[in-house]
């Protein structure tokens, strides 16, 4: 009887040991550094331009239209206006990494509103993130001469001016939350 | 009596029995609650990412303020200066959310040698640009020609097409007394203060690159110090537009609770 109960006990020790301490998925701590390394990839590649062009992340600050999208499964969609949809080199590096590989993500754009209050608005939103979401940050800065028309900029995505002085717009801070689902 | 001495046996077990069990229970359970617990990002203080974020931002900025200040007319320092300021205000604002100190400053504009990022420790061999289907405008203007090397060690910028081999070439170089340039082994006298390769029909840039794809690369080319001006269409169908006028050091100062870095950076403007 003895001899069954330190062979279960064993079996038990072994079994248990051998699930930890680095197996637990979605929460383990490479999976993590992983999305990190991957966001912030895929927001340095965005970010890149040559040539007097803007990058493709700032090209899309630029043409944002303040709206919301929504992952439908084959388009970024937008929540007001149906036939809104997200196209270009941002649609299609996400839809290859993030999409393609089931990883849930969200995009959103920080910005000063005045010299006390910020605003975060969302861009790409597929719900909240789990408790192991990544997030991963690239600062973005908005001249005058970047812009058709800062004023009808400003009326669609909120981003101000934050100075009238010179050419300097704004900075926008681009957020990619990224979490296993 | 054996019976109870046998029961006592297995009330011992059975206590070391549930205390090893507790113990495999807790170091598993505090095993996963720490990886869990574990930011991936948490041993990056000032990651290399932060750092290229920061280079590329100023880099922007510094060329936006210039395009700003020599809007219209002559370079106005103080609209440069206001817009650094401003960028540098916004960045520090930004960063101390993050609890990370920022501190900009900038040195004055200086005439940039033709290297790759503008000064004379620069990369001497360097393609300017590729993929090149036609070029609008190319000109350049040597505004010190102290640096400029012999017939034997001139400045050179060619022309190649996709396997590599020059189809247009021009060498400037100071014979001693003369400034001059050898476009396809014919020799001129030029004037360094304003080059004009595209538009002087003499120098056949047109001719010997239509119908190429083609890019275009210095040599020697800290022998020069001036600004170049190039722009035309890349083969994807693109404009593109290389300027070249004046070179500017950028000191960035990052630091937390944990370490400090302090970078300097050249930015060629515009």
């Amino acid at each position: 009887m003895a001899a069954m109960v330190m062979i279960g006990v064993l079996i038990f020790a072994v079994q248990a040991t051998t699930i930890t301490p680095l197996t637990s998925s979605t929460a383990n701590a490479h999976i993590e550094s992983q999305l990190y390394t991957m966001g912030q990839d895929i927001v340095m590649a965005l970010d890149h331009s040559q040539y007097d062009q803007n990058s493709q992340l700032k090209q899309e600050i630029i043409s944002w239209s303040g709206d919301e999208y929504v992952w439908n499964g084959t388009h970024y969609r937008s929540r007001t206006n149906g036939s809104d949809t997200i196209s270009g080199p941002v649609k299609e590096l996400l839809q290859q990494t993030l999409v393609a590989k089931g990883i849930a993500h969200n995009m959103e754009f920080t910005f000063r509103l005045d010299s006390e209050n910020t605003l975060t608005s969302p861009y790409i939103y597929n719900g909240d993130p789990s408790d192991n979401a990544v997030i991963v940050s690239r600062k973005v800065v908005l001249s005058n001469s970047d812009l058709a028309n800062s004023s009808s900029f400003e009326n669609k995505t909120s981003i101000p001016d934050m100075d009238n002085t010179t050419d300097f717009y704004n900075i926008v801070d681009v957020k990619l939350t990224m979490w296993r689902m | 009596m054996d019976k109870f001495n046998d029961s006592g046996q297995m009330l011992l077990l059975a206590a070391f029995t549930i205390g090893f069990m507790v113990v495999v229970s807790t170091v598993m359970l505090n095993n996963i609650i720490y990886a869990s617990n574990m930011a991936a990002e948490s041993n990056n203080d000032i990651s290399y990412f932060e750092v290229s974020n920061i280079v590329r931002m100023t880099d922007e900025a510094t060329k936006a303020a210039y395009y700003n200040a020599t809007t219209g007319s002559s370079f106005n320092h103080t609209v440069f200066s206001h817009y650094l300021e401003n960028y540098s205000r916004e960045v520090t604002i930004l960063y101390a959310y993050q609890g990370v100190s920022f501190s900009f400053t900038n040195s004055t504009l200086y005439d940039a040698y033709f290297t790759k990022n503008g000064l004379s420790s620069g990369q001497e061999e360097w393609t300017v640009i590729n993929d090149v289907n036609n070029v609008d405008n190319f000109t350049m203007e040597i505004t010190n020609t102290s640096n400029l090397g012999n017939v034997s060690e001139p400045f050179e910028v060619h022309a190649l097409n996709q396997s590599g081999s020059s189809i247009w070439f021009m060498k400037i170089y100071d014979d001693g007394s003369n400034i001059k340039a050898n476009v396809s082994n014919q020799t001129y006298n030029i004037d360094p203060s304003f080059i004009d390769i595209k538009g002087n029909i003499t120098y056949q840039f047109d001719n010997n690159t239509a119908g190429e794809t083609y890019s275009l690369k210095y040599f020697n080319s800290s022998n020069l110090i001036g600004l170049y001006s190039l722009s035309g269409e890349l083969t994807t169908g693109d404009s593109f537009r290389c300027d070249r006028y004046k070179v500017i050091n950028a000191t960035t100062d990052i630091s937390t609770s944990k370490n400090k870095i302090n970078v300097t950076f050249p930015i060629t403007v515009p």
